[in-house]
């Protein structure tokens, strides 16, 4: 499950969980930093569909990986070519 | 009282779109070109739609600036300013409509390109190819953003580069399209008073803020969901629109 046999979006997408699994940022810090006006690039936006980020309810909205997410981040290989996050 | 009328209108879109943009992530920048093509003059419309995204990127570059990878900004730049000097010595202006159109493609540009391509701004020579492409639609539509993430998104750099390298590039390429609409365009040249552009500045700000509130008491998770439809929907009714108004000119 390495990022370099996968698609683009696939490998951002491991990017993106490896980011908020770093530490904790909130809702607004993490629309500003995923944000895209590119709909093949939605890579917020799906992962939010596919379930792999949840978001507390209270104040500050933190984000997380959620359970779905780190059973992906899990199965990843060693080192994903987009794993260096920021 | 119709330019008062135009002028709360354009206002109100301002502030509409800011607050939109702060809390969907996208397309704030694109409906906000559109109303603003709807009520003023095209060259018009061009500048103060760069003024509002210039101070909103401006901002965002100069918090990250330490982040800016400048290689890859130098080379959109450069790109931008070659295409200021080719539409300067060309004088092209769009059309209304043909801005419309442009308009609406720009999102489903992304999908027309060829995967082989696999643009990335780390790549050699992709960064002057995304300020060249992106410059064009910016001059003929005003927006770029869909087609700037295809280059920005799957580049290495880490998130914080790729966050302040894009808010660097669009902030320059905000400020190519005022100076090529307010000054170099000499058969239609735009203006906007400095005291209007302040103030929608400020609503910008205040649009922003506002969304903000709105994200700390968010809880529906389905409102996040359906947002990235949001800017297909946009970009499907502006080359509607466009495609229309041609059609019967």
């Amino acid at each position: 499950m390495q990022a370099t046999s996968r698609n683009p979006a696939d490998a951002l997408t491991l990017q993106l969980l490896e980011w908020i699994d770093e530490r904790p940022h909130t809702y607004a810090e993490a629309l500003d930093t995923w944000r895209t006006s590119c709909p093949r690039l939605s890579i917020w936006e799906d992962a939010c569909i596919e379930g792999l980020i949840d978001c507390d309810a209270g104040g500050g909205k933190i984000v997380r990986v959620s359970a779905k997410g780190r059973a992906v981040l899990g199965s990843r290989g060693s080192a994903a070519p987009g794993g260096r996050s920021g | 009282m119709h330019t008062v009328l135009v002028f709360a209108a354009i206002a109100l879109a301002v502030l509409a779109t800011s607050f939109i943009s702060g809390i969907l992530g996208m397309a704030g920048g694109m409906i906000l070109m559109g109303l603003l093509l709807a009520l003023m003059p095209v060259p018009a419309a061009m500048m103060l739609h760069g003024v509002t995204q210039m101070a909103a990127n401006g901002w965002r570059a100069w918090l990250w600036r330490r982040e800016v990878d400048w290689r890859v900004f130098r080379g959109t730049a450069l790109g931008a300013l070659v295409v200021l000097a080719a539409f300067s010595l060309l004088q092209l202006a769009g059309s209304r409509p043909v801005a419309y159109l442009v308009l609406g493609i720009t999102p489903f540009a992304s999908y027309l390109l060829p995967e082989g391509l696999k643009l990335n701004v780390d790549r050699r020579g992709h960064s002057f190819a995304c300020g060249v492409v992106c410059t064009v639609l910016s001059l003929l539509s005003g927006v770029s953003g869909p087609l700037l993430d295809v280059f920005f998104l799957p580049s290495h750099m880490d998130r914080r580069g790729v966050v302040a390298t894009k808010a660097a590039s669009q902030t320059f390429g905000h400020l190519v399209k005022i100076v090529y609409f307010g000054v170099l365009l000499s058969t239609e040249r735009g203006s906007v008073e400095w005291w209007f552009a302040a103030a929608m500045v400020g609503l910008a700000v205040a649009g922003t803020s506002l969304s903000r509130r709105v994200l700390e008491s968010m809880t529906d998770r389905n409102f996040r969901v359906w947002t990235r439809r949001t800017v297909s929907v946009v970009g499907l009714f502006y080359l509607f629109n466009g495609a229309w108004v041609l059609a019967h000119a």
